[in-house]
């Protein structure tokens, strides 16, 4: 017979096992495999839409004033420091998205499931935290046809463009309290992608194979962020605020095309050529206004100077794109009771945000609502976060494409403690 | 106290396991995605068209025989005779064998030229000179040999070439009995066959000149070409007998084909390696079966295309255009092949595909208004390969003609359009793809 005992040293050298292989094999396997469905992700580096904490995501994204307690606020590196010196916190994610597109009247359809974050924060010192994970930064997922003329001649061919890929971010982040009030912090990451256009012209029309252009771009380089987080209590309600800012860094690109023309001929282009996609100046401030541990409402303010860089896309202008995300958290209970429901966190919040494109003169924006929970799990600070966002990207504007998407993200925090050993069980 | 354990292992597989995605193609009604790459068709290239009447070709061995006069309204009067010679026969008559008559036995092929419903004549010609090769290796359409003007047998008739039916042409009784003595003494003869065919050199089926519009095919074979000697005994009872000379060697028998030029005298002193433009000929080049001629179109600005940068061209289509209302049927396009030709106008290399196989034009018409009646040769791959080595030789040009097999068969003719007409000029449609390698 096997003892309690010795299954749960089972149970936790199986656990151990599971936070291994999600660290060090999974991110292996994710890279480059994301694909949101845009049709706005073609230009550039693809959408970018950093993935956040679940419980940030059902709160309209607004988060950088946020600390982390039993998450990990990669927003914002500062928020690391806030850390329960005793504990650490694994925590991964997941969504789905649900999206239509439209282009004048045509409306099609799209389904995408996928990784959203993985991340490991622990402290380091009482006034130092830290934080590894792994996360997407920018996606891309088109698929569109294109019916174009075939000069010297009346007709018209079909092109198929369809993208695939994305940029991830590997990060560690650092965060100290020097004083009380305020924490300072810097996410070191590494961008890391891998993305993939392909053109197919469909010339069966003339009873010839199609010609296939696939165009590879390898992305990669470090990336730093600033973070600092301003914390004041007041009687029983708490101010915090929070800004970051990183400066203007470029990511190198190794580019590779191929045309492929059967039975002719593979044009390649020369190996190994390289360019450079640059990333702006970019701040972001917000604001946490937490009211007596049972509100907390929070404001973000996130700015983009893309109009600054050299970034050059076809049919699209490098605009400066913004975000304002508003949110709300509800905690009904203070202290523990033994009501789920009061348990629980309801969070939700609003978005609206420009993107970093500009098409024929119109502004690409994002907005959409969220809403979401936060469900507590076992006796510990374990949660399983909900978020459910409901958006509308684009316009159908000057025969550009709108999408309404949906999406359910779901978001689970281990939250356990690193040194002391319960004595009750 | 598990739970935790549970959906962290949960999420962990879900993870691992969801990368999914599905997304419908949506088509984009403006071009708000920009094509990195263009297709260019070229098909204003300036073409030369002309004929080039080849200085023969081979017509023995073909197992036709081909016979009859036509007068064509564009090239004028076209006969073809056909020579023939037939061999020892197996049986020789007895001592007491008596000659009845002789005759030529010719069976129908199917194939006619012209206007059947005209009475035809036909006269059998004894070869007064031996049917055999000397120093070339086949006979050709403007080989000729001497035959006895006086005829052996005529045949006056209304062709019913797709009856397939056997004909019998009476020959003269005199001619009959020399053959039939000659063979009644040469029965122990070991050279028999030999010294037959200087005895008996051939026939050969000559068109009367005056009479009939078509060329008629007849088959070459042991049971459908022949001479038949009737015969009888009387010993007991009357025993009437058949001696049959078969045709000696398919190989030998050759159609002599030649046209007198009236209606087209610019063909008259013609040289093969002098092509006659279509300016000189009414606008039309000729592509004929029976007398060997062929269209060339060549190019002369095709060099140009060689200074396109980045681009790779993707497929190459020749279109020759029957000229209006000249054809009134079209050849099978299978019966086509393409050539390249040079300044010499030979059919120097034929266009094959990347399978090996010749490159064959598709016929498409267009009954209602002719206009897109056209035969299309895809020549991508020779003209890639044209293309490949950054150079184009101005004196390359390329050659339509009937299929080898085809050649000399018939008096199949296909008028090509020339470039005088804009509806019905040839034209070379280059697809081209232009990339951006960035």
């Amino acid at each position: 017979m096997i003892s309690i005992n010795k299954l749960k040293v089972l149970f936790k050298l199986y656990f151990k096992g599971i936070i291994f292989f999600a660290i060090i094999i999974l991110p292996l396997k994710l890279h480059a495999q994301y694909s949101l469905n845009s049709t706005y992700s073609f230009f550039g580096i693809g959408d970018i839409k950093p993935a956040l904490p679940i419980r940030s995501e059902a709160m309209g994204g607004a988060s950088l004033a946020s600390p982390s307690e039993n998450y990990i606020n990669n927003l914002n590196p500062a928020s690391l420091s806030r850390f329960d010196s005793t504990s650490f916190i694994f925590t991964a994610g997941i969504e789905g998205y649900l999206s239509s597109f439209q282009s004048r009247n045509v409306i099609k359809s799209a389904t995408d499931l996928n990784f959203n974050h993985i991340a490991f924060g622990f402290p380091v010192k009482k006034w130092w935290g830290a934080a590894l994970g792994v996360s997407p930064l920018s996606r891309v997922g088109y698929n569109v046809t294109l019916s174009l003329p075939i000069e010297g001649t009346t007709n018209f061919f079909e092109t198929k463009f369809s993208g695939s890929g994305g940029v991830t971010q590997y990060y560690m982040l650092n965060s100290i309290h020097p004083v009380k009030q305020l924490s300072l912090g810097i996410n070191v990451s590494y961008l890391m992608g891998t993305i993939e256009h392909t053109e197919l012209d469909k010339l069966s029309v003339f009873d010839y194979p199609d010609v296939t252009k696939t165009d590879t771009r390898y992305f990669r380089n470090f990336y730093y962020l600033f973070g600092l987080q301003f914390d004041q209590k007041i009687g029983k309600h708490r101010l915090s605020a929070g800004i970051t800012f990183s400066p203007h860094q470029k990511l190198k690109i190794r580019h590779d095309v191929e045309i492929l023309i059967p039975s002719v001929d593979t044009i390649r282009s020369e190996p190994d050529s390289r360019d450079n996609f640059e990333m702006p100046i970019a701040i972001g401030a917000g604001i946490a206004f937490n009211i007596n541990s049972v509100f907390e409402l929070a404001f973000d303010y996130g700015l983009e100077k893309w109009s600054d860089v050299e970034n050059s896309f076809r049919r699209a202008r490098l605009t400066d794109s913004y975000h304002y995300n508003f949110g709300v958290e509800f905690s009904p209970a203070e202290k523990l009771t033994r009501n789920y429901l009061r348990e629980m966190k309801y969070r939700a919040g609003v978005y609206y945000q420009k993107n970093y494109i500009e098409m024929r003169g119109n502004e690409i924006l994002d907005r959409g609502v969220t809403l979401g929970a936060g469900l507590p799990i076992g006796r510990g600070r374990s949660t399983l976060d909900i978020a459910i966002e409901l958006g509308r990207l684009g316009t159908l504007n000057d025969g550009l494409v709108q999408e309404t998407y949906g999406s359910l993200k779901l978001g689970f925090n281990f939250h356990d403690y690193w040194f002391i050993k319960r004595r009750f069980d | 106290m598990n739970i935790r354990l549970i959906i962290c292992s949960l999420f962990i597989c879900i993870l691992a396991f969801s990368c999914y995605s599905d997304q419908e193609v949506l088509p984009l009604n403006k071009d708000i995605i920009e094509p990195s790459s263009r297709l260019v068709v070229v098909d204003t290239l300036s073409i030369n068209v002309s004929t080039v009447v080849m200085d023969s070709i081979t017509t023995s061995g073909k197992e036709l025989l081909l016979a009859g006069i036509y007068n064509d309204p564009r090239l004028g009067k076209i006969i073809s005779k056909s020579y023939f010679q037939v061999s020892f026969p197996r049986t020789t008559p007895q001592k007491h064998e008596i000659f009845d008559s002789i005759s030529l036995i010719i069976t129908y092929n199917g194939y006619s030229h012209g206007d059947t419903a005209q009475l035809v004549k036909l006269t059998i010609n004894r070869l007064s000179e031996k049917l055999q090769l000397k120093e070339q290796t086949s006979f050709y359409n403007t080989s000729h040999l001497d035959y006895d003007q006086t005829s052996l047998g005529e045949l006056v008739f209304y062709p019913r070439p797709s009856s397939k039916e056997k004909i019998a042409i009476g020959l003269n009784k005199e001619f009959g009995q020399e053959i039939f003595d000659y063979l009644k003494q040469s029965q122990d003869d070991e050279f028999k066959d030999d010294e037959f065919n200087n005895f008996f050199k051939g026939l050969v089926l000559v068109p009367d000149e005056m009479t009939g519009n078509s060329i008629i095919g007849y088959m070459v074979s042991d049971t459908s070409l022949l001479v038949k000697i009737y015969s009888h005994t009387v010993d007991n009872e009357l025993e009437n007998k058949e001696i049959i000379l078969p045709l000696k060697n398919k190989n030998l028998q050759f159609n002599q084909i030649s046209c007198d030029w009236s209606n087209n005298p610019v063909f008259a002193n013609h040289r093969q390696k002098n092509e006659i433009p279509t300016s000189e000929t009414g606008n039309v080049s000729f592509i004929n079966a029976g007398l060997g001629m062929f269209t060339k179109i060549s190019f002369p600005s095709m060099s140009r295309l060689i200074e396109f940068e980045n681009c790779a061209l993707v497929r190459a289509v020749l279109y020759i255009k029957p000229a209006l209302g000249t054809n009134v049927e079209l050849p099978d396009d299978a019966n086509f092949a393409i050539y390249q030709t040079g300044k010499n106008n030979g059919l120097n290399i034929l266009l094959i595909k990347s399978d090996g196989t010749a490159v064959q034009p598709v016929l498409k018409t267009d009954e209602l208004y002719n206009e897109e009646t056209w035969y299309s040769f895809d020549i991508t791959d020779h003209m890639i390969a044209e293309f490949s080595d950054g150079y184009i030789d101005p004196g390359k040009a390329l050659a339509v003609n009937f299929s080898s097999s085809f050649l000399a068969n018939s008096l199949d003719q296909l008028l090509v359009g020339g470039t005088a007409n804009k509806i019905i000029e040839p034209r070379l449609e280059l697809l081209f793809l232009f990339y951006d390698l960035n």
